[in-house]
């Protein structure tokens, strides 16, 4: 596994990329190239992984700083793909990006609710109001 | 009414067109209103008004007086409300011409005095306020019971909460379950918390659901960025012995009838610069360096730094 920062990438570094890839690219090569710039733009930092690799839940919660407890809740309940070897639980990296994917969305918009409380609160207010 | 305001903030709202800045409207800061909402209460045989205003002849409007102020109330039929509807100053022994007594009169006889009648807009801000009143209300009863499921499973265990719409005759709203597990092992020690929240289907993605989420959370645990969440279900790593320690602050706001508040983050973090621009005006949350989520609108100047955060730019290649 190797981890890549994206800090240093400028929007025009990004530009340009994303204009060599819709037009000098062939197909696969520009759907590759903008879903990165895509990535870099959002934040986000790159990890290229062997998506067949296969880590236990103990390292996939502190990879993710995720509860333990939360994380086999998920498992149990399927929203993270996994299989046995023998008694013990493995997860695929193709998998545990899968659910990072939903993960990080929604821990995003968790951040925005806390932000927002008052503006949640009038709109509450209102969805009471119409049943009166 | 032109005169008479304690605060100048009701009027310039009202130029402004936010009526949501009025709310309460029981509580417009003016004597006349104070007066009137304190001669109608619940119990309509102690209501307290000097008599029916004899130049509102087309609409029972009933007269309160506080010092020069005059101001007529009418009592909805229907519904049982009481609105205040005219307002104004005595002058001139009730022979001048802006006396509130001679326009209401001239009210009467020239327009309709159905003018005065509480328009679409003026229900709906009182709906809102009644809401605003039902949801209030309702987020204590949760912050209630989840002191009582908090008191039988800080230490570990799992308890239900069942919980009701708001509104009274609406039914079911949504079922909590909040499990906590002490994790005692070499190198992690940890109580671990999980919220789950399972919405009536008709409530999935409302507001109401939210600000139910959001109450059961901070009851929990207020600092905001200690939360993680997948869909509806919520957790929390806290030390050992965290939510026994909960209970004696949340008892205490539970006595005081408060509801707990949320803790932004305490330190400030690094993110991407080109990222910030228009997050800030549109409130959408950034991903720290760190990986913690946070709308960047507050004062940053004044914050400590995420250690983590600069730990991870001193790693980074120049």
């Amino acid at each position: 596994m190797q981890t890549l920062q994206t800090d240093q990438i400028t929007p025009e570094q990004l530009d340009e990329l994303d204009k060599f890839a819709r037009s000098d690219a062939g197909p696969e090569l520009r759907d590759l190239l903008l879903s990165l710039s895509r990535c870099v733009r959002a934040g986000d930092e790159l990890v290229i992984v062997d998506g067949d690799e296969t880590i236990t839940p103990s390292q996939a919660a502190e990879r993710l700083g995720m509860s333990r407890t939360h994380l086999y809740k998920l498992l149990d309940r399927g929203e993270i793909l996994s299989h046995r070897v023998g008694r013990d639980r493995r997860i695929r990296m193709r998998d545990l990006g899968e659910f990072e994917k939903q993960h990080q969305r929604d821990r995003r918009e968790l951040a925005e609710r806390f932000a927002h409380q008052r503006k949640t609160a009038a709109a509450a207010n209102d969805e009471i109001a119409d049943l009166l | 009414m032109s005169s008479g305001w304690e605060s100048a903030l009701p009027r310039r709202a009202l130029a402004d067109g936010r009526l949501m800045d009025l709310h309460p409207l029981s509580e417009l800061p003016h004597p006349v209103v104070a007066k009137a909402v304190e001669s109608f209460g619940a119990d309509s045989a102690d209501d307290n008004f000097v008599g029916p205003i004899a130049s509102a002849t087309r609409l029972r409007l009933l007269e309160i007086k506080q010092s020069q102020w005059r101001a007529g109330v009418w009592q909805d039929p229907d519904s049982g409300v009481c609105w205040l509807v005219v307002a104004g100053l005595a002058k001139g022994g009730h022979e001048d011409r802006d006396d509130v007594y001679k326009r209401v009169e001239r009210e009467n006889d020239a327009g309709d005095p159905r003018l005065w009648l509480p328009t679409e807009q003026d229900i709906r801000l009182l709906k809102q306020e009644t809401g605003a009143r039902l949801r209030t209300e309702w987020e204590l009863e949760v912050q209630r019971a989840v002191l009582a499921a908090l008191s039988a499973i800080h230490a570990g265990g799992h308890q239900r909460i069942d919980l009701d719409h708001p509104v009274p005759g609406q039914g079911s709203f949504a079922r909590v379950d909040l499990t906590v597990t002490a994790v005692r092992e070499d190198g992690y020690e940890a109580d671990e918390v999980v919220v789950d929240i399972n919405p009536e289907s008709r409530y999935a993605g409302s507001d109401l659901l939210w600000q139910l989420t959001i109450r059961v959370l901070i009851s929990i645990e207020p600092p905001e960025q200690r939360w993680d969440r997948f869909g509806d279900s919520y957790s929390n790593i806290g030390e050992p012995g965290a939510w026994t320690r909960r209970i004696e602050d949340l008892s205490a706001l539970v006595q005081r009838g408060e509801l707990a508040v949320s803790e932004p983050g305490t330190t400030c973090h690094y993110t991407h610069r080109e990222h910030l621009a228009g997050k800030t005006i549109n409130g959408e949350a950034v991903r720290a360096l760190c990986g913690v989520y946070f709308v960047p609108s507050q004062d940053h100047q004044s914050m400590p730094r995420c250690p983590v955060c600069e730990e991870r730019i001193a790693e980074l290649p120049q």
